[in-house]
């Protein structure tokens, strides 16, 4: 006689572990500080690579404006909008990077779970099944 | 008509349930295809790579893998045909495309379907549908690969425009590099800016109209998507002067809502003819429940088996005294038996006697 719940629970665990199962589980794994801690640290670094790109189309699409700077007031002044632009714009970034991070932390750990609910629940049927054959 | 396309569907649906994997390779292999065979008509300077047969074989390559290599494919055999053009062309699309990994592709997954069909609609002027399915179908921000997939139609379609400037430039010393033409092919194109501008007012409008709580919120979406597609490319095209484009525009809207409106009758099929409003309540809240079920209809599942008249004789006689589908099937013997013991037992009762007399 076949466990209809047991075979239900199997599929959904195989199709879980065929999908994104491995990567969520080890997602779920880290505590959500570390993980999101990680994430922003790598969005510092992308963030940063994002901006040197977006200021060198700037900076081709405006090359009359560096033809006109001529002192060294005219750089520093220049210098010192690109360092407040980085730092808004790695600011707005992190802050996207940060809500995205948990929120995929919170649906990782939620699936994980619903998983690990399930293969207790299968382990459970196969324990009661040897006690009855015992 | 509308039972006979819930049909349809139904058909089409168990076709594909059953060969799924089969269908999703096949799918990918003719995107990825028209992809890279339109990519090498439009950019194809670079002879070793613009035959056919290279698109067909990566396009194989593609059906097997997931649809983000699709991509990467698609990103390498572009920066391969700039560089045989302009090496600083290369390099720049090369920085917009990891600005694009940067600020999005690296955030999401399954992205990669809509970034390819983009320019492939864009090609054959009905991008309209695209906005309007990412809406249906997934977050307002989704359409962010639908805008990644027009910045690169919109560049790939400049470059070829302007691949005489590439070929003639020379730099003098005060005037602007090559470099300055290649992020201008990018930036400096008021039309791809207003395609983006009217995608992502297509896109926010669905996704709030088809969350309605109304009827039919999601016919009236597709509606409104492309209207409001039309009407902002439509104005921008007119106030840029390029009014030949306005018959193609209109067309292609059409044919994108009749495209929209598939992808809506497919994936979701409701019959408001049979709404049921219900309330109840629990420990905590009370409540107003609307239910719309699904348009659905049973698919006859007909397995036609032909019987001959010699087919039925030998059966019957391999048959005989043998279980064949939980039946008994009684042999010549069982049957005489069975028919003596009947004429016995009405023996019997005619005559009012017992077994025992026969003792």
């Amino acid at each position: 006689m076949i466990n209809q719940e047991k075979v239900r629970d199997m599929t959904r665990m195989a199709a879980y572990e065929n999908g994104d199962g491995e990567k969520e589980i080890r997602i779920s794994t880290y505590r959500k500080q570390d993980y999101v801690a990680l994430q922003l640290i790598k969005a510092f670094f992308f963030g940063t690579v994002a901006y040197a790109i977006l200021l060198v189309f700037w900076l081709v699409l405006q090359e009359d404006l560096l033809i006109g700077i001529d002192s060294m007031e005219a750089i520093e002044k220049m210098g010192t909008r690109i360092c407040v632009f980085w730092v808004i714009f790695l600011a707005v970034y992190m802050t996207g990077t940060f809500i995205w991070a948990c929120k995929k932390y919170n649906l990782c750990r939620r699936n994980a779970r619903n998983y690990m609910r399930r293969l207790r629940r299968v382990r459970k049927s196969y324990e009661k099944r040897n006690e009855i054959s015992d | 008509m509308a039972t006979r396309l819930l049909e349809l569907r139904e058909k089409f649906f168990r076709f594909v349930g059953r060969r799924e994997k089969l269908v999703m390779a096949a799918v990918r292999f003719v995107i990825a295809f028209f992809a890279f065979f339109l990519i090498n008509e439009s950019i194809g300077y670079m002879s070793q790579i613009s035959h056919v047969w290279v698109a067909f074989l990566l396009a194989a390559l593609c059906a097997f893998v997931p649809a983000g290599v699709m991509v990467f494919v698609g990103a390498a055999l572009i920066l391969a045909q700039f560089y045989a053009l302009a090496q600083e062309l290369c390099l720049i699309t090369l920085l917009l495309f990891i600005l694009m990994f940067c600020l999005y592709f690296r955030f999401t997954r399954r992205v990669g379907y809509y970034t390819m069909l983009t320019p492939i609609l864009c090609f054959l002027r009905i991008p309209y549908v695209m906005p309007v399915s990412v809406g249906l179908l997934g977050k307002p921000y989704n359409v962010i690969s639908v805008l990644c997939g027009t910045v690169v139609y919109f560049l790939i379609k400049n470059v070829k425009e302007n691949e005489a400037l590439f070929h003639s430039f020379q730099e003098t010393v005060a005037g602007p590099t090559k470099y300055t033409l290649a992020v201008n092919q990018i930036f400096v194109n008021k039309e791809m800016f207003l395609y983006i501008v009217a995608f992502v007012a297509a896109a926010i409008t669905v996704y709030c109209v088809r969350r309605m709580k109304t009827d039919h919120a999601w016919t009236n979406a597709t509606i409104v998507g492309i209207i409001v597609q039309l009407g902002v490319i439509a104005g921008g095209e007119v106030y840029l002067g390029n009014l030949r484009q306005l018959i193609w525009i209109f067309v292609g809207g059409a044919i994108s809502w009749v495209l929209s409106w598939t992808i809506q009758m497919m994936t979701h099929s409701l019959d408001y003819s049979r709404v049921e409003n219900v309330q109840f309540e629990d420990d905590e809240y009370y409540y107003y429940v609307k239910a719309v079920p699904k348009a659905t209809v049973e698919i006859e599942d007909k397995r036609i088996k032909k019987i001959s008249a010699k087919d039925r004789r030998t059966a019957r006689s391999l048959n005989r005294g043998k279980k064949v589908n939980e039946i008994h099937v009684s042999s010549k013997a069982e049957v005489k038996k069975a028919a003596e013991d009947e004429l016995a037992k009405k023996a019997m009762e005619e005559f009012d006697v017992d077994d025992d007399w026969m003792e």
